[in-house]
């Protein structure tokens, strides 16, 4: 028989168990803390609100306008935003905030990958653009309302020429740096000289450089990068007027002018030392390092970098001395680092209200787990569709062994299945699968088109045949063994997991695949760079980010070289011939013609690198309670996030 | 005692060295130069010349024995040395910013495990086949069973789907908003620490159940004590040894357990930044993170043997 006190002493125990348990998960599940308490919410002011308001709602009315285009500029400048993608737009309704702009509050964002680059300069990933973008201005921008306009962001103002070959700039008055200093127009010379310099990377940053004169220097080759004719690049007249000379008249210059790349840096603090790119914590011009930033960095933006945590977030605060009144409207923004082996916290995130919104159009999910979060979360959290996505491709790595054939490369292009793809990855929301994206050919024409055409139709299974013949024509007929490199970001992966399989079966191409952390295998696709080097890498599943929808931005990021997605800088003269002829080209009619003439070429595969999939539609998840959103265009701008505020 | 434990203490140092010797000749023969991950930030082209200055510069063209001497040296004066992609960063400002995080994280589970586990065992020791002890031992095998990482997602999704609710994201220092740092700090702690708790809850029973049979237990009753005097003094102080060797050796996985459960939970400590590193190529910050997990758990196991010294006199003057 037990003793009666052992009774005693279990209940006990267990009670104090119970209590410990109790106690703790209490402590845990305590609510969660309020991320804009009341008391720092403060109403605005009935005079701040209504200039608030004004930027808000119409900040046409209140912002810097553009200034008319002169008749004879207006006559012969080709339109430049061809037309709207395939893929079917969402119709989204934004809803309309409750009252006027409310101040304060935090908002907590995700990202869907680590920051590359603090410095726009060669700065070609939008994770990197989506962080440094909150810290400075551009001369221009996107209109935060009518995204598709463009209006000044450090200009008030700007006049073209009536030739359209000469852009100037009136800058606003009493604008800042966060160190005191006055901003002006020989911070933009700093700045936009490293930009268009052609010793630098074009990155995203870099452009407009295709359209202005270019810049000459002393003696690239060995290594003396001192421009030569820079004045006739750009200038400044004064401390508050820049002017930009163009080699034709164009209006595509502005919009990579006003993309969130095109960053104005501290012009004295880049000035600090001859070479700037010499990566040392201690040179104060390093502007490539967060931590740099924060301990020396000198900032204009609305919001000013707190902290930085390689891999787990940034946290910027709120800029109060910005010079655009009334901006920014929250106090502080979170971003959390989700990357793409963490799209089930992210979802979980999400469905416990954890964050507000995504900080870009790109956060990893596929567009059915953006339509099951909204259904999840009772449409707590709306997708906003980006229809003019993302260019997502196979690159090949050309200096590498096996794809050196071009039977080779054609192969893959008629064997990859677009559409098993595009269902199974990307729940069919593609848009054309054109090279060019829609902007040479519809994507009906292309859809009949060999490699394109459906695998399960009689014209399918003969590209299927073509392309064992053109292996066995390249000495290949049983295949090789490839490494696929990847990032883990977005549905690189599955991509990737699937085309391995399609070419394993149609050429007996196998293979494993690597994956890497974003900054990782950006960092390995750049080894191929080197003159001489192959680079780390052989063949990948990418994506080039529409960064304006137009043909120039597609021949820029994949067939040019030097291009952000052309990492063996591929190229071939043709393709330079026709990307010349069509930029220059005012005939919208005439200039689809060239790029018809070179989408064909493209697809044929006689020499390419990029075997296109499709234009990929995109989403931007946004909390209700978060107003001032705007879907952009493309995926590549609004990051700012100064006209933000938090309705709760 | 004092000779015990300076033995054990010296001891460190051959351990050390062999942990540092291998984790030195480890990362050189990975594949992927830090040099060219450097250069191709960026999307920058570079030329043959520049890699060669830039490996001079990082000092990864010397021999690798040069290396390590510099290294060891570096290490002994208390210098990590500095970050390669960081751009000459100190090794022991990253390390230090995040260490006390992952410490924080693996003591809080090493506490939830013991909390849980000890009552748990000893209560099912003392009602064998009741239900209690049905229950512990069902939580125990599942404990075992599911991996740390899958815990972890475990309860981000029930917490998340069942609850919507999930701890506030980031990272809240202890001293500054201690209330928003258990709230962030629990959960982890509790997915990671939940196999040390079925793991030692596991043992204190089967420990408990031998002493519950020996004589001195039965003549500790017959002297009249108390049931809670007996079990506690006689029984669990006797039963401790095991469970305390088990605890320390957990602790040891905790901090390495760490890497997978900051991942999941968003945890700013030194397994994400290891996570990091390896991708980089950053060799002196990847050598501290595991010198430093490495020097830790000789560490816990010094204090540990000398725990044993002070509980089982055999063992001191041994």
């Amino acid at each position: 028989m037990k003793p009666s006190i052992l009774g005693r002493l279990s209940l006990r125990t267990l009670l104090l168990a119970a209590g410990v348990v109790a106690l703790m998960v209490g402590v845990a599940c305590g609510g969660a803390e309020e991320t804009a308490p009341a008391a720092q919410e403060q109403q605005a002011p009935a005079a701040q609100e209504q200039q608030a308001a004004a930027a808000t709602e119409a900040p046409a009315a209140m912002g810097p306008t553009n200034t008319p285009i002169p008749e004879a500029m207006a006559a012969t400048a080709r339109p430049t935003n061809t037309p709207a993608p395939t893929a079917t737009p969402r119709v989204v309704a934004t809803p309309t905030p409750s009252a006027g702009p409310i101040y304060g509050g935090t908002l907590l964002m995700s990202a869907y990958a680590d920051t590359k680059d603090w410095d726009p300069l060669g700065s070609s990933s939008l994770s990197s653009v989506i962080s440094y973008s909150q810290l400075y201005n551009q001369i221009v921008q996107y209109d935060p309302v009518d995204t598709n306009a463009i209006t000044g962001d450090l200009a008030e103002s700007w006049d073209v020429s009536d030739d359209g070959l000469t852009y100037t700039f009136h800058l606003r008055d009493n604008m800042q740096w966060t160190d005191g200093t006055e901003i002006t127009s020989a911070d933009i010379i700093s700045t936009h000289s490293r930009y268009a310099n052609p010793c630098n990377s074009t990155g995203r940053s870099g452009l407009w450089r295709n359209y202005t004169v270019k810049m000459e220097v002393a003696d690239k080759a060995g290594g003396d990068c001192t421009p030569t004719n820079q004045d006739a690049v750009l200038r400044a007249i004064d401390d508050k007027t820049v002017e930009f000379n163009l080699q034709f008249a164009s209006g595509a210059f502005i919009k990579f002018l006003a993309i969130d790349y095109a960053k104005v840096l501290p012009g004295h603090q880049l000035d600090s030392d001859p070479n700037c790119a010499v990566r040392d914590a201690a040179n104060p011009c390093f502007l490539n390092l967060g931590e740099n930033i924060i301990e020396r960095g000198t900032t204009s933006g609305p919001f000013i970098l707190e902290e930085y945590q390689v891999g787990d977030f940034y946290k910027v605060n709120k800029n109060q001395d910005y010079f655009k009144d009334g901006l920014p409207f929250v106090d502080r923004i979170e971003h959390y680092i989700f990357p793409g082996t963490a799209k089930d916290r992210l979802i979980a995130q999400f469905e416990a209200g954890g964050l507000d919104m995504a900080n870009g159009g790109f956060t990893n999910l596929s567009p059915t787990q953006y339509f099951d979060l909204e259904k999840s979360t009772n449409g707590e959290y709306v997708a906003h569709p980006i229809a003019a996505g993302t260019n997502w491709g196979l690159m090949l790595n050309v200096k590498k062994p096996q794809f050196q054939s071009h039977q080779v490369r054609q192969a893959i292009n008629l064997a990859v299945d677009r559409q098993e793809i595009d269902e199974r990855v990307f729940d069919n929301s593609g848009g054309s699968y054109c090279p060019l994206m829609g902007l040479a050919h519809a994507n009906e024409v292309c859809m009949d088109w060999p490699g394109i055409r459906a695998k399960d139709t009689p014209g399918g299974q003969e590209d299927l045949a073509r392309a064992k013949e053109l292996m066995a024509e390249a000495g290949v007929a049983d295949g090789f063994e490839v490494k696929y490199t990847v990032r883990q970001v977005g549905n690189y992966p599955d991509q990737c997991q699937i085309v391995k399989q399609q070419l394993q079966d149609a050429l007996g191409i196998t293979g494993d695949i690597e994956t890497l952390p974003s900054a990782a295998g950006y960092a390995k696709y750049g080894t191929s760079r080197a003159e001489g080097s192959s680079g780390d890498w052989e063949i990948s599943c990418q994506g080039e980010g529409m960064v304006v929808f137009d043909a120039d931005a597609v021949y820029g990021g994949v067939y040019r070289k030097g291009g952000t997605r052309n990492y063996t800088d591929w190229s071939s003269a043709l393709v330079d011939d026709w990307f010349e002829s069509q930029k220059v080209e005012l005939d919208p009619d005439a200039r689809r013609e060239i790029n018809k003439e070179a989408e064909l070429w493209l697809h044929s595969f006689e020499d390419n690198h990029w075997v296109t999939m499709q234009l990929g539609q995109l989403f931007w998840l946004v909390h209700r309670d978060v107003k001032g959103f705007n879907a952009p265009s493309t995926v590549q701008y609004q990051f700012k996030h100064e006209d933000l505020w938090l309705d709760r | 005692m004092r000779q015990y434990a300076l033995k054990r203490v010296a001891l460190i140092i051959p351990t050390v060295l062999l942990v540092s010797i291998i984790v030195f000749t480890v990362m050189r023969l990975l594949p992927g130069d830090p040099a060219l991950v450097i250069l191709s930030e960026g999307d920058a082209s570079f030329t043959q010349e520049e890699l060669e200055d830039l490996r001079r510069q990082l000092g990864t063209d010397r021999p690798i024995v040069i290396q390590y001497v510099d290294w060891i040296g570096g290490l002994l004066r208390g210098d990590l040395g500095t970050s390669i992609w960081r751009s000459g960063r100190p090794v022991t400002k990253l390390v230090g910013d995040r260490i006390f995080r992952t410490l924080e994280l693996a003591v809080l589970a090493i506490i939830i495990a013991v909390v849980f586990a000890v009552p748990l065992g000893v209560i099912s020791a003392i009602k064998p086949d009741s239900v209690i002890d049905y229950f512990s031992r069902v939580i125990a095998l599942v404990g075992i069973s599911i991996p740390t990482f899958f815990a972890g997602l475990l309860v981000v999704l029930v917490l998340s789907r069942g609850f919507g609710w999930l701890p506030p994201l980031g990272y809240a220092d202890l001293w500054d908003d201690p209330w928003k740092n258990i709230q962030q700090m629990f959960l982890p702690a509790l997915a990671l620490g939940f196999y040390d708790m079925a793991f030692i809850a596991r043992v204190t029973r089967s420990s408990m159940m031998e002493i519950i049979r020996e004589d001195y237990m039965r003549t500790a009753r017959a002297k009249g004590l108390a049931e809670r005097i007996v079990l506690v003094r006689h029984g669990l102080k006797n039963a401790v040894l095991p469970i305390l060797t088990i605890s320390g050796w957990q602790f040891g996985r905790l901090f390495g357990g760490t890497v997978i459960i900051e991942s999941i939970f968003k945890v700013p400590g030194i397994g994400t930044l290891l996570i990091e590193t390896v991708f980089q190529r950053d060799f002196p910050t990847i050598q501290a993170i595991i010198i430093v997990i490495a020097v830790s758990i000789v560490i816990i196991n010094l204090l540990v043997d000398l725990l044993y010294g002070l509980l089982d006199p055999r063992i001191r003057y041994a």
